[in-house]
């Protein structure tokens, strides 16, 4: 071992002292960034200072497009926003190998591309590249170019480098955490204002012996199923309640259209077979292939206790009474798959009897070893329960209900004469 | 639990084999599947008689397939639907809807 002369363990250890610190003050400052490129740039700065480069920049994957962007840069160019592709340079072997690279001579590297020379316009003599490392790979690199004294960088600049890259690192992949989960929070707000908009939609519980009562579950934030009812001059009630095939953002849209087609055309008094024929042209105009809405819609004379309906393509409407149940299967195929379809009226005499009318959400309701309700499960539900009053009955379904796996928006509405 | 389907030429027709159940997990693969056929022919029949489940999601795929062929001039058929496919089918009216046949025979003599 070779004798090291008192003054230069001095300085030696100064040095030391000196890269120390750097690491400790940037990964405390890195570690507590609000503003990932702000506190890169100080960071840089520094970087460039201790190692007495020329310039330094930190390049991010960004990977949707495979790119690697520059987030913060320090020298005499700023090339901030600048995009290389992740799979070439010196930069991109820096990534791929998750290994600091050491370039003595930038010109003699078969990587080297002089892509980034070619906008700063300075010529990359030398080089180090660390990686930015993570539990989830790699997610850019920090690199520094040019000594500003001429001589190349040493294993020292190396270590020290590989040092400073990790707070990046973190605070890099902190950064990005925080921004997804400030995006989940943004579309989690959307979603419950599309939420709140669909509800203000179906109408108002009515109390004090409503011959009509119904419910909506969602399966997720929004629903495709809606429910509607509403009074005539005459007297009599409209009630509409529809599925709209498939789930998320489109189905929320197109059952918000639909409900209010229906409700539109109902207040007109048609005959409930016009009135599924209306909407189901308007729709068939209307909506992209592959969507179709199931719905039955009808009116209920409370004066009569008579209930008149058309039903495309939704489940079958159960009628219960003392004296048994009827299933009435429905007539017209689902509206908006083929126009000028005729959708046959059914009707029935409520006289202490109720009609109940559900989504395929209930009848599809599985139970612990995967079995669905059916439409034979939706009756026994609806027997066990027959001796409750009306609201009291439809809590306890919905009840029996939840505790099986609900996969999509489940909805029932209900109709009984006042006794 | 096997699923999937296979798409394979008969003549000018294109018979889509669909097996399993059909739900939102993998619905989108049959409705790729319809599509693309009718970027080669403009008959598709899609073969059911070994789907044992098939959800709303699954429905829409076979909707959006009769409507291209409708919107074209192009037919499309449904062979032989397993009985949950035509319990499904029936009680949606569908029926009223999907040309249905025993096999692909009987889908070309119509």
């Amino acid at each position: 071992m070779n004798a090291v002369p008192p003054a230069d363990r001095g300085r030696g250890r100064r040095a030391e002292d000196n890269a120390l610190a750097l690491v400790a003050d940037l990964a405390q400052a890195l570690a507590s960034a609000l503003d990932l490129s702000a506190s890169l740039n100080l960071a840089l700065a520094r970087i460039i200072g201790a190692l007495g480069a020329q310039g330094g920049a930190v390049f991010l994957l960004d990977t949707a497009t495979r790119e690697l962007v520059c987030r913060a840069c320090a020298g005499p160019v700023d090339i901030i926003g600048l995009r290389i592709p992740a799979d070439r340079g010196i930069v991109g072997r820096a990534l791929a190998s998750g290994q600091c690279q050491f370039v003595r001579d930038a010109a003699r590297d078969p990587d080297f591309t002089g892509a980034i020379d070619a906008v700063t316009g300075i010529a990359t003599r030398t080089m180090l590249g660390a990686p930015l490392l993570t539990a989830h790979g790699p997610i850019g690199v920090l690199q520094v170019i040019n000594k500003r004294d001429g001589a190349l960088f040493d294993e020292a600049d190396r270590d020290l480098l590989r040092a400073l890259a990790a707070p990046a690192a973190l605070a890099a992949s902190n950064a990005a955490l925080t921004e997804n989960l400030l995006e989940h929070a943004r579309i989690r707000r959307e979603l419950q204002l599309a939420r709140r908009m669909q509800r203000s939609l179906l109408p108002m519980r009515r109390r004090g012996g409503y011959p009509v009562l119904a419910i909506n579950r969602p399966a997720r934030e929004i629903s495709g199923d809606f429910y509607d009812h509403f009074d005539l001059p005459d007297g009599r009630i409209g009630f509409a309640i529809g599925d709209v095939a498939g789930k998320g953002l489109d189905a929320a849209f197109l059952m918000v259209r639909c409900a209010s087609l229906l409700r539109f055309i109902g207040k007109e008094g048609l005959t409930p077979a016009q009135w599924l024929a209306r909407a189901n042209d308007d729709l068939c105009d209307t909506v992209a292939g592959g969507t179709f809405v199931c719905a039955a819609v009808g009116y209920f004379d409370p004066a009569t206790a008579s209930a008149v309906w058309a039903n495309a393509g939704f489940p079958p409407v159960l009628l219960h009474g003392p004296q048994g149940t009827q299933l009435h299967r429905a007539e017209g195929p689902p509206l908006g798959i083929v126009p000028g379809m005729d959708f046959p009226q059914q009707q029935a005499t409520l006289h202490g009897r109720s009609l109940y009318l559900f989504s395929d959400g209930v009848t599809d309701a599985r139970d612990a070893s995967r079995r669905t309700l059916g439409v034979d499960g939706v009756v026994a539900l609806v027997r066990r329960h027959a001796q409750w009053r009306p609201e009291t009955r439809l809590r306890r379904i919905v009840g029996d209900l939840r505790r099986r796996q609900l996969g999509d928006d489940t909805t029932l509405l209900m109709i009984e004469a006042a006794a | 639990m096997s699923k999937g389907c296979e798409l394979h030429r008969d003549g000018d027709w294109a018979v889509l084999r669909v097996w399993g159940e059909v739900d939102l997990s993998w619905s989108q693969d049959v409705r790729r599947q319809v599509l693309d056929a009718f970027a080669k022919v403009r008959a598709l029949a899609v073969q059911l008689d070994a789907v044992s489940y098939i959800d709303s999601s699954g429905i829409a795929a076979l909707v959006e397939g009769f409507q291209h062929a409708r919107g074209k001039g192009g037919r499309f058929a449904l062979l032989a639907p397993s009985e949950p496919v035509r319990a499904v089918l029936e009680l949606a009216r569908l029926d009223r809807v999907f040309p249905i046949y025993a096999d692909l025979e009987a889908a070309r003599a119509a």
